[in-house]
């Protein structure tokens, strides 16, 4: 894309360029509600961040607010939640990615084994089905599921003859609730991406293979994943890029007072801070921050995707 | 497909294959049907927690009562209205955002591009957004979750790369023609779009549906409410009583909702989306591919 943006650069005779502004008119008046939309609802909003360097007062407005410089900035820094907030969601990311980011990947080469297409397309539909159940919906399924009295957890513990455990009630066990509920959310969605890319594999280098005498397990090993590993690649930098967004639903949605100490991310702080205590200032301060660091996340893992194959840059 | 014959450890392998499958598909669903045969099971067995795969004492009593109850029906029609809306609106907004990126030439076309994808890397965040929409009066309308969704610039990027790989001498032939350009979107373009078209209609159903957070920021009057939210003041049985579901309890103020009941509800907010997925899979795993390799 860089490239072509040098290529607008390139300098037009200036008579021309009206001429060509003025025949393309009717694709201005196009892009005209578009460009509005824009303006109002994604950059207006930007210029409403600036609140966070005012103490604004709902009433007065901005013009009425006292500039206060850095200060929502060093009262979020030094506060007592800051390094908890970023504690929470990174733990909390980087326990998804060792879970969460091989099993889509395996349950793709389990797919992609099949034979019969008839299964393989059963399987893959039933996949997708908790994709698109609503956050509150899961969030249901998910407590009645670990719920001490009628879940089946609770069962296979009497089972064993151990008292059940209220898994929800307790905060060491929220971080692995969110995890393996991620799993079971987003396993068949995410392997999309891989499927896609093994359909893309050579078919002539597995008749190779086995004329060789390769087993399947070799052609897996030796064919199948080294075949898919850019696009394996190219998923993982793209999840440390977003390492520090939350998902703020479902974490809202699960939060209690009793996981509150592993729960608490900057999302659901800023809206406590913000919607339920009006304190808009400090909330948006802590939202630019959070903006600004997914930002600088998405340019380094956007860099090192496209470092990483020319081809498949993610620009 | 590979080879025409299946050894005799090919078709071992397969049953094992077929076995884990089952499996899996069990593990997956069996949340869901524990719920669904909770809602169709008698008061005792429920009472007892004895109701797991298979509903105890077959009965519809709470979906009879879910059916007909008003904040239910209003709340689910609130939500199709919302969903319907949003996606013609934000098809047809998409579709004007992304068609000049792909197949027209305009001065200032690298700048718009680049105007309608910042977007994606950086916005304002949650007050600012809600700060947003306060000043321009929708607090508490549904013009507020349609119109701050309208487009996505995730969405446009796969819209425009697909429509990219339309062949410019069709357009270019239509425009000597003489057909105007709006002509040529709609009736040479969009035609062979209908793949993108279906999974972004997909994905701003569901999105609309599925919302949560943005109809609690947004709506403030209960009688606007959504079916997520009207489900979630079920589950947790705040509220309740505004319902009028279930049994209230002699001498409570309260209502003690029956699980049946809930998770009736819950059934209900779930099957619209159920009915529609399996038959865009094809268009949104292929939407999904393009979007990864490009977004």
């Amino acid at each position: 894309m860089k490239s072509k943006v040098k290529a607008s650069q390139v300098k037009v005779p200036r008579k021309s360029l009206r001429k060509r502004i003025w025949r393309a008119k009717h694709i201005y008046l196009m892009i005209l509600p578009v460009v509005v939309w824009f303006l109002l609802f994604q950059y207006w909003p930007m210029m409403w961040l600036s609140i966070s360097f005012f103490d604004y007062d709902l009433y007065r407005g901005l013009s009425g607010s006292e500039f206060v410089g850095l200060q929502n900035f060093i009262k979020f820094f030094t506060g007592l939640d800051f390094w908890r907030l970023i504690r929470n969601v990174l733990l909390m990311n980087l326990y998804a990615l060792a879970v969460g980011f091989p099993i889509p990947i395996i349950f793709a080469l389990f797919l992609n084994e099949f034979r019969t297409r008839k299964f393989k397309k059963v399987i893959q539909t039933v996949s997708f089905l908790p994709h698109f159940i609503s956050m509150v919906a899961f969030v249901t399924i998910v407590t009645e599921f670990l719920s001490p009295s009628t879940g089946v957890l609770a069962d296979i513990f009497r089972f064993f003859g151990k008292e059940p455990i209220f898994f929800l009630g307790k905060a060491k066990y929220f971080r692995t609730i969110m995890v393996f509920s991620g799993v079971w959310q987003e396993m068949g969605y995410s392997a999309i991406i891989y499927l896609s890319a093994l359909t893309a594999i050579d078919v002539n280098l597995y008749e190779a293979a086995m004329a060789d005498g390769a087993n399947r397990w070799k052609r897996l090993i030796h064919i199948t994943l080294p075949g898919i590993m850019p696009t394996i690649v190219v998923m993982f930098i793209l999840r440390i890029g977003s390492l520090i967004n939350a998902n703020f639903e479902k974490i809202y949605l699960f939060q209690n007072s009793m996981n509150l100490e592993v729960s608490e991310v900057i999302q659901t702080w800023v809206y406590k801070r913000g919607m339920i205590k009006y304190d808009y200032s400090l909330a948006t301060a802590a939202g630019l921050f959070n903006g600004a660091v997914a930002l600088i996340l998405v340019i380094a893992a956007n860099w090192f995707s496209k470092r990483y194959s020319d081809s498949s840059g993610v620009w | 497909m590979l080879h025409k014959k299946m050894s005799r450890m090919d078709y071992i392998v397969e049953v094992i294959l077929i076995l884990i499958g089952i499996l899996i598909c069990v593990c997956i669903l069996y949340p869901i049907l524990n719920i669904l045969a909770i809602s169709l099971s008698a008061d005792g067995p429920v009472l007892r927690n004895e109701v797991r795969l298979l509903p105890q004492g077959f009965t519809l009593k709470a979906y009879e009562e879910v059916i007909v109850n008003k904040g239910v029906l209003r709340a689910f029609g609130n939500s199709i209205f919302i969903a319907l809306a949003g996606c013609v609106l934000s098809l047809v907004a998409t579709y004007f955002a992304a068609y000049p990126i792909a197949c027209c030439e305009f001065p200032g076309k690298k700048i718009y591009n680049i105007f309608v994808l910042i977007p994606m890397w950086f916005q304002g965040g949650m007050i600012p957004a809600y700060l947003c929409v306060q000043k321009l009066g929708l607090i508490n309308s549904y013009w507020a979750l349609i119109l701050t969704a309208l487009i996505s610039s995730y969405h446009v990027l796969i819209l425009s790369s697909f429509l990219k790989g339309i062949p410019r001498d069709l357009l270019e032939s239509a425009r000597i023609d003489g057909a105007s350009e709006l002509r040529v979107m709609f009736q040479v373009v969009a035609p062979m779009a209908k793949a993108s078209f279906a999974t972004i209609a997909l994905w701003v159903i569901a999105a609309h549906w599925n919302a949560y957070f943005g109809p609690l920021l947004y709506l403030t009057d209960s009688s606007k409410y959504t079916l997520q939210q009207v489900l979630r003041e079920i589950v947790l049985e705040a509220n309740a009583l505004q319902y009028d579901l279930g049994t209230v309890r002699p001498g409570q103020p309260s209502v003690n909702l029956a699980d049946q009941i809930r998770y009736a509800v819950l059934i209900v907010s779930m099957v619209p989306m159920m009915a529609i997925y399996p038959f865009v899979q094809k268009y949104f795993v292929k939407g999904v591919t393009l979007g990864a390799v490009k977004g």
